[in-house]
């Protein structure tokens, strides 16, 4: 059994790229997550969500011409979520469709990311991340982060 | 919300209920035993609506409930691709190098961001 968490990464370049009929690294990745998470399902946790759609609706804004999406977003945070609520609802739709496990972010987690922030010193939101995966039984993690390599238990499903 | 879904028989289910071998169920409706054991087995794709209709009186059930849909994550995996627009030139490449495009510490944005 090798439960695989999502991390915020890979969903996003799962989000923002259509299926390439050549294989490039992208889609070799999305190919190899999909087949781990195909046997033993995914799992997800609330600051993927959180981190998903903060990289969204930056990348939206870039898409609407936007130079400096941050500066934009921290200067009119409201109509900005305005501009971009219609397709953070669509894209709810979509990762609610993928039929993740959410995992809570309960006492068990928050205690397991503060040892993997003491050992082996990961930064806080790595900790969290990798806290959750643990937590959830996942023995693969995908990601591009390679900081997850240190810890023990985990495997790193990077591109 | 709309869910893609894998369909598959429940009749050799419905069947093994009732403690009938495949041989008997087509006995019963008056079926071509091949035609039955396509079906339990799954192979069926193209079932006309006189052996559902019989299928369903001889196992005494409605029939719909001859079958069962369950989500299908590839399908739902393979519609959800790009669903968020498509990434810009060198967005996903810096992804893939373990860069981020843009600002996307969310915890650090929120932690700088002026009071």
């Amino acid at each position: 059994m090798s439960r695989c968490y999502l991390d915020t990464n890979f969903l996003y370049a799962h989000l923002r790229s259509k299926p390439a009929s050549t294989p490039d690294p992208i889609e070799t990745w999305r190919r190899s997550v999909l087949a781990a998470v195909a046997s033993d399902g995914g799992v997800i946790s609330a600051l993927v969500l959180d981190e998903l759609a903060y990289r969204l609706i930056l990348a939206w804004l870039r898409d609407d011409g936007v130079e400096d999406p941050l500066s934009r977003y921290r200067a009119e945070p409201q109509m900005t979520m305005r501009t971009v609520a219609r397709r953070l609802t669509a894209t709810w739709r979509a990762v609610e469709s993928l039929s993740l496990e959410l995992c809570p972010t309960d006492q068990a987690a928050v205690a397991r990311a503060q040892a993997l922030m003491a050992k082996p010193g990961l930064s806080p939101r790595d900790a969290f991340h990798a806290a959750h995966a643990l937590v959830a039984t996942c023995s693969l993690i995908a990601s591009t982060d390679s900081a997850f390599e240190r810890v023990r238990g985990l495997s790193c499903l990077a591109p | 919300m709309f869910r893609m879904s894998t369909i598959s028989w429940r009749v050799g289910q419905l069947a093994a209920q009732k403690g009938w071998s495949t041989r008997r169920l087509a006995q019963a409706a008056g079926l071509d035993e091949k035609t039955v054991r396509n079906i339990v087995a799954g192979r069926a794709t193209r079932v006309d609506l006189d052996t559902i209709a019989r299928l369903s009186s001889t196992l005494d059930v409605t029939p719909g409930a001859l079958w069962t849909s369950e989500p299908d994550p590839a399908h739902a995996w393979l519609a959800t691709a790009g669903a968020a627009g498509q990434a810009q030139s060198g967005e996903l490449e810096e992804i893939l190098t373990g860069g981020q495009p843009g600002v996307f510490d969310t915890s650090l944005e929120r932690a700088t961001r002026p009071l």
